[in-house]
Parts: structure tokens; sequence; C-alpha cells
């Protein structure tokens, strides 16, 4: 359904590209240079695993305190994904991209920490419904710090996929295709997900 | 612009807040934003949230980068190596229980619910041979086990 709307809007002359599943794009230098780092790591080069940590440690962190909204519990499951991942590196087949595989193994150890925390979201909807009007000339600076403020309190009001749809498309750059793949769901499901999710957060907002 | 331009627009704007779009796209997109308040109204949302990235807490990455390096010299044992074995005997029982077949859909939540590592372990989805483990599944199944 999706793919055949993208393809009518190729006639508008817009690049659509983002939009398709990663597999369906050529490898890019980007890609085949991850690639050899992956197999260095895989043929057990300790500076080639670090470099893995240091390059995808930034996005499973945010992935898992988007999951958890906890900061100290989204350390503790940051590093067991990395140490996991890093461990069973043989089972990653390149059925996806390194970094999908990767979130994905983020997320689930996002909710196995949670589940052992007894984690319960305690961020209310009322702190978001009962923020004071914006000033009307602040500075501008102060005026941005404060929208991120409730923008990030709406977002955890999301449910988890959209919430998680949202952050993985927008701050972490992934494409509908590789979100598919973190969340274990289909492309159209994260497209879906993503867009319930920004109208949510609009109507949180307004 | 009608609604279906909306719509392109709107799974166009992280990349175009991103500076992930050719220029003469971004300009195109742009055109479309002049005139369009709802699709103005989103990308506000988009670009608040683009610029909202939590920073990285200082020093976890070195508390990573130990207990990778930690993880990966370690030797197993004899002792913990047939610990992992008999836990993953026991493990594979309960992933035939699981497999079986009037219980297709419980057990798919059963896997889940056990967490990234049982459900990738080739021990729940058909290799029941101990030896197809790396040292390093065995070791991993065990400190699940162990938690």
């Amino acid at each position: 359904m999706g793919s055949c709307r993208f393809n009518a809007l190729s006639g508008h002359g817009i690049d659509t590209s983002v939009l398709r599943p990663v597999a369906a794009q050529p490898p890019t230098p980007q890609a085949r240079e991850e690639a050899t780092v992956l197999e260095r790591a895989r043929a057990g080069e300790a500076e080639a695993r670090d470099e893995l940590v240091r390059r995808y440690l930034p996005d499973v962190y945010r992935t898992a305190a988007r999951v958890l909204g906890d900061r100290d519990l989204a350390e503790d499951a940051a590093q067991d994904a990395m140490v996991n991942a890093l461990a069973g590196l043989a089972r990653f087949r390149g059925d996806s991209t390194f970094r999908t595989w990767l979130l994905r193994i983020a997320i689930n150890a996002a909710r196995t920490v949670g589940r052992r925390n007894g984690r319960r979201r305690e961020v209310a909807l009322s702190l978001v419904e009962n923020q004071p009007a914006r000033q009307p000339d602040p500075a501008r600076q102060a005026e941005r710090a404060s929208d991120a403020e409730l923008l990030d309190r709406a977002l955890s009001e999301l449910p988890t996929k959209q919430r998680l749809a949202v952050a993985l498309r927008v701050q972490q750059g992934l494409s509908y295709g590789e979100i598919a793949g973190a969340l274990q769901c289909s492309e159209g499901a994260a497209r879906v997900n993503y867009h319930l999710g920004v109208k949510r957060l609009r109507e949180l907002l307004r | 612009m009608n609604r279906y331009d909306c719509e392109t627009i709107r799974d166009l704007l992280p990349s175009l807040i991103r500076g992930e779009m050719l220029p003469h796209e971004a300009v195109r997109i742009e055109r479309h934003l002049a005139d369009c308040p709802a699709c103005t109204a989103e990308a506000e949302v988009v670009r608040v949230l683009q610029a909202t990235l939590a920073p990285v807490p200082a020093g976890l990455e070195t508390r990573v980068l130990q207990a990778v390096r930690h993880r990966s010299t370690r030797r197993p044992t004899p002792a913990r190596l047939a610990l992992a074995a008999t836990v993953a005997a026991a493990v594979l029982g309960g992933a035939l229980v699981l497999n079986a077949p009037d219980g297709d859909g419980a057990a798919q939540t059963d896997v889940e619910a056990v967490g990234w590592a049982a459900a990738d372990d080739p021990l729940l989805h058909g290799s029941s041979a101990l030896q197809d483990l790396t040292v390093d599944e065995l070791e991993h199944l065990l400190e699940e086990l162990e938690r």
C-alpha cells in the first residue's frame, strides 16, 4: 500500500528514497566502512569493538532512555545491550542494518531492565496541561528550552511504539524500514506510529 | 497544496530538519511550508524534537568500554561451562514446551517475554545441540539465567 503511494509521489519531483527500506538502496561508502569494522570486531579485534561502542552508544542510550524514561536505568540497559550485542556478534546476519539490529537489542534490554526494576512511568499528563502559557516576549533561547522541556514531557506520554517511532525517526534519523526492524513491526506500522505520535504531540502542546 | 502533498511533506520533515535533503528538494518543501500552517506547525514540533537530543551521561562510554573488554577477555572455567550446559539444557526443555504445536501464539509471547537473548537464541529456534553454541553464547545464556 505504502510503496504504491510513494512511487506515485515521485511525480512531484520529490526524492522519496528516505521512505523506502534501506535494503533497497545500494551500499554507501559509510555502509561499506561499517561492514569492515564489523568484520574486524567479529574477528575479535578489540579496537573494532571499541569503535562500535563509541559509534553506537549514543543511539543505544537514547533509545533505552525513551523506553524507560529514567536515565540511570537507561545507562544499565545501554551497557547490557552493548555487551550482549558484541558478545553475540556472530548472530548478526546482515538482514537489517547493524544499527537496526543493535537498537532492537537496546529496546529489549530496556524492557528487561524495566521489568527487573518494576518500572512505572510517572510523568503525569497534567504536567503538560498545567504548564503556564508561554511568555509573550522571553529571550528566544529560553523559550526554546521551555518548548524542549514541554515537548520532552509530552513525548513521554505517548504509547511506547509511537514514542520510539518519533524519537528514532526525528532524533536518530532512522528510515521507516529501520524503525520497523527495531520495533519488530511492519514498515507501514512504523509509519503509522510515527504520524500518530507526532499528531498526538501537536495536540498535547496546543 | 492538497492533503496528499501534506502527507508527503510530513514524511520528509525529519530529513529536511536533519539537513539530509538535496538543496532543491529542501527549497520545494520550504515553499510548501510557507503556504501551509498545519505542516509548519508540525515542522516546528519536529525541529524542537530534533534539538532535544539527550546528552550521553559523562562516564557511560568508559563504563561500557570496560564492560565490553572485561566480557571479551573472560575465559570460561570448566565449572562455568558445565553449569552453562546444565541451564541451557533446562532452557531447551522449556523451549520444547513453548514450541508445542498447539501453543504457537502463546509460545511466541513467552519467548518475547524472556528478553532479546532468549528470543534470538538458537536453542529456542531449533538448534538442539549445545556444541552449536559459541563460548560467548553459553556465557551469555548463563549470565541471563543467573540474573
